[in-house]
């Protein structure tokens, strides 16, 4: 597999209600030569992944309406279909890392994080 | 008075004579048990001369004596010695504790001695003195073994009416007690009351404690507790107990009982003690209700807990995200350079906002007891102090303190990393904020239990009675009017010391050259790890 930053297939999914996070994830993540698609909520992002989408990392809020991250990670499970693509869950919550445990994330990321925090975080969870 | 021997006195027999006339006037048993007896007795009373003796341990003593019609010899006898005038001492001496009829001659006098036992010794001696001439008493042995058994009868009448007095003295000395006592005391029998104290009366709605002898105990329990009573009665069960009783009247009333068995008179009878315990079982309710009610506070503020941690959690959320895109959105701008200085400033204040973020956080898990340490092998302390303080340097050098490190090598722990952060972080920013223009000594040392960290500025100082609240949560050791903060940093420090295990202290030096000197101890592995050094 041939590393390019400009791949259209890098993509890393971001999953948080708070719309200036995600333009701002997406900034830094573009700079950095990933692609990234935004999902407002859970159901959104599940709404991407079942059309075919294939992200080589999701960056999933945990607190969030209607369908909270756990609630997210659960649905993922139960679609094999839709893959398993690597979860790395944001969140203030200090209990962040227990929480990951629970719902099956590979790696967390604490607010408040710089963008150095985000792209290692990206590097080091990402699908290859 | 005129008998065959002559008139009789028969006062003067003495006490003895004048006993056995008492019994025999009186006791119809006796004269019907013992007609010998009297009839002897009256023979005997005929006699010309009686004397009768008492055997004692000390001796032969006279219990007097009778005689017909004035005989000189008499006086004589009654004189004493009551040894005939010329007759060998011994012999009388032999013949007085002799049981039976001893018959002495001497000349022309005749004696006849009679030895009267009961209760197997010989307890009296009748003497009687005569001429020869004049037969002796017919039935003399019988009159012995009758007068014997008449004196053995009055023995034990004697003894009878002795313990009489004693049980009745007994009873009243039993009554008063039981009377005094402030319990009620009930004496029992296969549940039938034998006697009762007036205590036991009045617990039971009952005028007098006569009135309850005879009534069955288990009518004075509510029917609920009669199986109760009845098997602690049957089976002997000598602890408290509590039932519910039944006053006279129908109302019954919650009392405690304690009974004891005991064997009175081969029969087994009871003893229970009882008294009401209506005010004991409102406090244990008053006491119920309380704990009841402490138990809904209690769920109450465990609730509250629980609200602030949740309320906790949703604003430390709710503040990091903001920060985050803030920090985010900064660091994507790429500013002219006069606007440079201005970003830099907008992503230190927001790094600040970030830590005092984490500090009401932390305070707050702290007095709740959540925080939990997560302890890694082998962290190096000195290497830490280098990368804070490597983090600090532009602040520590815009606010004028030169750092002075003493780090001693190889100082190493098992200890929570970002805690340990936490810890010098705190003690830099309190640096920075009391000691800005001097320099700054920070020292890290240690033996193999323990590691040191120490922090020396030449700053304000604390003044002496600051030092005690120093460490406390909100608590500031200056002026809100001058500085600024929270109050949090060195609680947090000393928090953080002792969630391992360790302490910290301060220390303000008058003289030399001022400032504070603050000092931190960890043990270098954690309380109850056993494990020794790894090689």
């Amino acid at each position: 597999m041939t590393a390019s930053a400009a791949r259209v297939d890098a993509i890393v999914l971001i999953v948080d209600d708070d719309e200036d996070i995600r333009e701002m994830i997406a900034l830094h993540l573009g700079r950095a030569g990933y692609t990234s698609v935004q999902a407002a909520s859970g159901h959104e992002a599940l709404a991407q992944l079942r059309g075919g989408m294939r992200p080589i990392l999701i960056l999933l809020d945990v607190m969030m309406p209607r369908m909270s991250g756990r609630q997210f990670c659960a649905a993922l499970a139960a679609e094999p279909a839709l893959g398993t693509p690597p979860v790395v869950i944001i969140s203030g919550d200090a209990q962040l890392e227990h929480k990951a445990r629970d719902v099956g994330a590979v790696g967390q990321l604490r607010k408040p994080f710089n963008a150095t925090d985000l792209l290692d975080a990206v590097a080091r969870y990402r699908v290859p | 008075m005129s008998a065959a021997g002559g008139s009789l006195d028969l006062q003067s027999i003495g006490p003895l004579l004048a006993r056995l006339r008492t019994v025999c006037r009186t006791s119809t048993w006796l004269q019907d048990a013992a007609p010998d007896c009297l009839a002897a007795v009256r023979a005997v009373l005929r006699w010309p001369v009686g004397v009768a003796f008492r055997i004692t341990s000390a001796g032969t003593e006279p219990l007097g004596a009778s005689c017909a019609d004035g005989d000189p010899e008499v006086g004589r006898l009654l004189a004493a010695p009551v040894e005939p005038e010329g007759a060998p001492p011994q012999l009388w001496g032999a013949r007085l504790d002799r049981e039976g009829v001893t018959s002495i001659e001497h000349g022309a006098d005749r004696a006849l001695a009679l030895g009267i036992s009961a209760a197997g010794m010989v307890q009296a001696t009748l003497l009687w003195l005569g001429p020869a001439e004049v037969p002796a008493p017919a039935g003399a042995e019988a009159l012995a073994s009758a007068v014997g058994d008449l004196l053995a009868a009055l023995a034990e009448r004697e003894r009878a009416t002795v313990l009489a007095a004693e049980a009745e003295e007994s009873e009243e000395k039993f009554r008063a007690l039981s009377e005094a006592a402030f319990e009620g005391v009930a004496l029992h029998e296969r549940g039938r009351i034998l006697l009762a104290n007036q205590a036991f009366a009045q617990l039971l709605g009952f005028d007098s404690a006569e009135e309850m002898e005879g009534l069955s105990a288990l009518d004075l329990a509510a029917p609920g507790s009669r199986a109760l009573v009845e098997e602690n009665i049957r089976s002997g069960y000598a602890q408290p107990y509590a039932v519910m009783a039944l006053t006279r009247d129908g109302r019954s009333f919650p009392a405690e009982l304690r009974g004891r068995t005991m064997s009175y008179r081969d029969r087994s009878v009871r003893v229970t003690a009882a008294h009401d315990i209506s005010e004991r079982k409102l406090a244990e309710a008053e006491r119920s209700r309380l704990v009841a009610e402490l138990q809904v506070a209690l769920a109450a503020a465990q609730r509250a807990v629980a609200t602030r941690e949740e309320f906790l959690s949703i604003a430390s959320h709710e503040l990091r995200t903001p920060l985050t895109s803030l920090q985010l959105a900064l660091q994507s701008l790429e500013p002219a350079p006069q606007e440079r200085r201005a970003v830099e400033v907008a992503l230190r204040q927001v790094d600040r906002l970030c830590r005092l973020v984490d500090d009401l956080l932390d305070v707050t898990r702290l007095q709740v007891g959540r925080l939990e340490l997560r302890v890694e092998r082998d962290v190096d302390l000195g290497n830490l102090v280098n990368e804070v303080v490597g983090r600090f340097s532009a602040e520590l050098g815009r606010a004028g303190c030169a750092v002075r490190l003493h780090l001693q090598p190889g100082v190493t722990g098992t200890w929570d990393r970002s805690r340990l952060d936490q810890i010098v972080t705190n003690l830099l920013s309190n640096v920075l904020k009391y000691a800005a223009g001097a320099p700054v000594d920070i020292t890290v040392d240690g033996d193999d239990g323990e590691a040191h960290l120490g922090v020396r500025d030449r700053g304000i100082g604390i003044s002496a009675e600051h030092l005690p609240r120093l460490f406390g949560a909100f608590e500031r050791a200056v002026s809100t009017e001058h500085y600024g903060g929270m109050g949090l940093g060195l609680y947090i420090v000393r928090r953080m010391a002792e969630l391992h295990g360790g302490r910290a202290e301060a220390k303000s030096p008058a003289g030399e050259d001022g400032g504070s000197r603050f000092h931190v101890r960890l043990p270098r592995r954690p309380p109850g790890d056993g494990e020794g050094e790894r090689s």
